[in-house]
């Protein structure tokens, strides 16, 4: 805490002696006219369902080239929030991007106010019509809004044949079986009984383990409108778990899409596809399931990135305990580097939420961004800003994150997104019971360069295209992902941080389809549209 | 039917059968007696963590002497290997302890535990928290003594023993002594070359 308190000196005295040098993370929230307040409906975390809070997500939706914001929210529910805050449920809100730095409040004419206790939602084109959809997840009916392309949505939840009536947590698009059409994985967390108690301590609410998990399900497009539950088919039908969040990435780079799957205190789970939408359950075996200290505590979401550069697509597991950096390495096998990485030692006194991977100050390595908050309590916590030093070695980066760092907030999901177009990735947060914020990057020297794929013959979103760019003698390998996180899901454009190089000598792209698309000598700081040939 | 006048004899035989009454009612009918005040009604994580180290210990010092340390001295085709599933033989006790506190944790468990060497064959088998590094390093200087501990790990609180792993055994020593990958080769019988680490959460 010490350390803590000394970068906060630190933090004002380099603002103080730099006037007019902004602060790299700057909460523009208010500025940019993102009002929106997450609602308890309790005056405490009373109850486990209480505590996970609700996200939402980032997406193009009106096609202009600006991320716009889609953010749910809760509503009473019985045994669950408290009768004495049964007020009205404020709706589910979608923020439209003016392009100048504000957003607008078009909700209304979107039709996407929504009804129910909502959790996350998913952003995908699953009819491959150009505009991206919305799926909503709710503890209870989740619904599917289809984006006509004029500014409104439509919900076919019953047509489609998606409104899983499960406690839903998270949701992700993949194309799992590479036929061009986006699947739909569901995660389902607990079936919530109020009458149980804790055992050991009466006055504390029960954990995950008190009640039975809930199956999660995968939902196949069948390239009409309408989708098939092949949860079974798929070999995905395990009962006795309970998701918290799901990630959707080519783990073994084998030109299909595989899921992890973070649990509440039962093992965390590593699906590898075999490529026509079958799946083989590896986590154990390549050393993802436990933490480095052989438990399964609450795991929250996986940040995918490559950590250390070798270009193998690593993992950094939020907890309520201890998490974990899962380094993958060459025979496919993952070192869980938490205490030699320097992150067991900073993510010590705090309960990780949403975290994600951004290069903040687009230096080439991917860093990371903690939202933590009390999973019992509602005080506030600091958040993390953890730099990398290219090799998997973490600093607390506070200091140079600006004064949100000494900020103590309830945080729950944290997206990353730029929203400004201006290549420095920003922030997007939710908290429990209090606002979502928006921190605007202002620092960010290096520079960069941000694809914006289209798919053709693979899945319009282009979900699960392999990226390799090589740049001032050095060379990324990533994936253009559905970026779930913790509830929210970020923006899906693919940012690479060049550090000094100020050409992109190549970079190459498998798309899902097969098809490699090559181009050379590329000007950086930039967004570049690519689609796949036909 | 005029009612008689009660006689006093006849009043305390009254009062005499309902008090029988009442205490052969208290004696074979009523709730058993309160519970004794001093009676134990939870444990302590120390408790807890002591306990099971100690099934554990002897579980795995059960295997060592009855399984391994026999089968080293033994030329038949039966061995304990390092490469057990490969070499179609049994596992070393280190690999038993570690594949059952793996089971444990399938299903979800309000505990944990594992192995830890400040000199590990396996990297990741050192210590992997502050708690851990100092704890092995204090039963390593003082093996009769455990060492306790609360810690905070990702938020949540855990009561944390660390009992001392000693080489008990022939086996032991010369696994450790000629083992490649072993950082440290002049272990004795009853050295310490680890620690048991048993976690108790405080908070689910």
């Amino acid at each position: 805490m010490t350390a803590r308190v000394f970068s906060a000196v630190l933090t004002l005295a380099v603002a103080t002696a730099a006037p007019g040098r902004a602060q790299p993370f700057e909460d523009v929230t208010e500025r940019a006219g993102l009002k929106f307040t997450h609602q308890l409906f309790h005056d405490r975390i009373a109850n486990i369902l209480l505590s996970n809070g609700a996200g939402g997500a980032v997406l193009d939706f009106d096609h202009d080239g600006f991320v716009d914001v889609y953010l749910v929210n809760w509503a009473p529910r019985p045994g669950v929030t408290s009768p004495k805050h049964a007020g009205p449920r404020e709706p589910n809100r979608l923020f439209r991007n003016r392009g100048d730095g504000t957003f607008e409040d078009v909700t209304a004419r979107a039709g996407l106010a929504g009804s129910g206790f909502g959790s996350a939602a998913a952003a995908g084109d699953f009819d491959n019509d150009g505009f991206t959809d919305l799926y909503v997840v709710n503890f209870g009916r989740n619904q599917l809004f289809r984006n006509r392309g004029d500014g409104t949505f439509e919900d076919v939840t019953a047509r489609a044949g998606v409104g899983d009536a499960g406690t839903g947590i998270s949701a992700v698009w993949f194309d799992a079986d590479r036929d061009g059409w986006l699947d739909l994985f569901v995660a389902n967390y607990l079936t919530f009984d109020p009458a149980t108690v804790s055992e050991q301590n009466p006055g504390a609410y029960p954990g995950p383990l008190a009640y039975p998990g809930e199956v999660n399900v995968l939902y196949r497009n069948r390239g009409d409108g309408t989708f098939e539950d092949v949860t079974r088919a798929a070999g995905l039908y395990v009962p006795g778990h309970r998701a918290m969040s799901v990630s959707a990435f080519d783990a073994d780079q084998d030109g299909d899409t595989d899921l992890y799957i973070s649990n509440d205190d039962t093992p965390n789970m590593l699906w590898l596809n075999d490529g026509q939408g079958r799946f083989r359950e590896v986590a154990l075996e390549v050393g993802v399931a436990f933490n480095s200290i052989g438990e399964a505590p609450g795991s929250m979401n996986a940040a995918v990135a490559d950590f250390n550069g070798d270009g193998l697509m690593d993992l950094f597991i939020t907890r309520l305990g201890y998490g974990s950096l899962y380094l993958r390495n060459a025979r496919g096998l993952y070192d869980d580097r938490m205490f030699a990485s320097g992150l067991g030692r900073i993510t010590q006194p705090y309960v990780g939420w949403g975290g994600v991977a951004l290069d903040f100050d687009n230096d080439g390595d991917a860093d990371l961004f903690v939202a933590n908050g009390d999973a019992f309590v509602l005080p506030g916590t600091l958040s993390l800003l953890l730099e990398n030093d290219g090799r998997a070695h973490f600093t607390d980066a506070a200091a140079k994150g600006g004064p949100f760092f000494q900020r103590r907030i309830n945080g729950r999901g944290a997206a990353v997104l730029d929203f400004n177009n201006d290549g420095r990735p920003d922030l997007l947060l939710t908290t429990l019971g209090g606002p979502a914020i928006l921190l605007q990057n202002r620092g960010a020297p290096g520079h960069w360069l941000t694809l914006d794929l289209e798919g053709t013959r693979s899945n319009r979103s282009g979900y699960g295209t392999l990226i390799t760019a090589t740049a001032g003698g050095r060379t990324w390998k990533t994936e253009a992902l559905c970026p779930t996180g913790f509830l929210l899901q970020g923006d899906q454009r693919v940012h690479l941080g060049l550090g000094g190089a100020t050409r992109v000598d190549r970079l190459e792209l498998r798309w899902l389809s097969g098809q490699t698309q090559v181009f050379t000598n590329l000007a950086v700081d930039r967004i570049l549209k690519i689609t796949e040939p036909r | 039917m005029k009612a008689l006048p009660l006689r006093p004899f006849q009043l305390a035989a009254a009062l005499a059968l309902v008090g029988a009454a009442g205490a052969a009612w208290w004696l074979f009918a009523a709730e058993p007696p309160a519970d004794k005040a001093h009676k134990l009604t939870t444990i302590s994580p120390r408790k807890f963590a002591d306990a099971l180290h100690a099934v554990i210990a002897a579980d795995r010092q059960a295997y060592a002497r009855l399984v391994v340390d026999r089968l080293a001295a033994d030329s038949g085709p039966l061995k304990v290997s390092q490469d057990w599933r490969a070499e179609h033989c049994l596992p070393t006790h280190a690999q038993l302890l570690r594949e059952a506190a793996t089971d444990i944790q399938r299903h979800g468990a309000e505990f944990s535990y594992t192995l830890r060497s400040l000199w590990p064959i396996n990297p990741a088998h050192g210590p992997q928290t502050e708690t851990e590094q100092r704890g092995l390093e204090f039963v390593a200087r003082s093996p009769g003594t455990n060492y306790y501990t609360e810690e905070s790990l990702g938020g949540r609180s855990y009561f944390t023993a660390i009992y001392a792993d000693r080489a008990t055994l022939r086996s032991c020593v010369d696994c450790h002594n000629r083992h490649p990958a072993s950082p440290r080769r002049d272990f004795r019988e009853g050295d310490v070359v680890g620690g048991l680490v048993v976690r108790v959460p405080l908070e689910f």
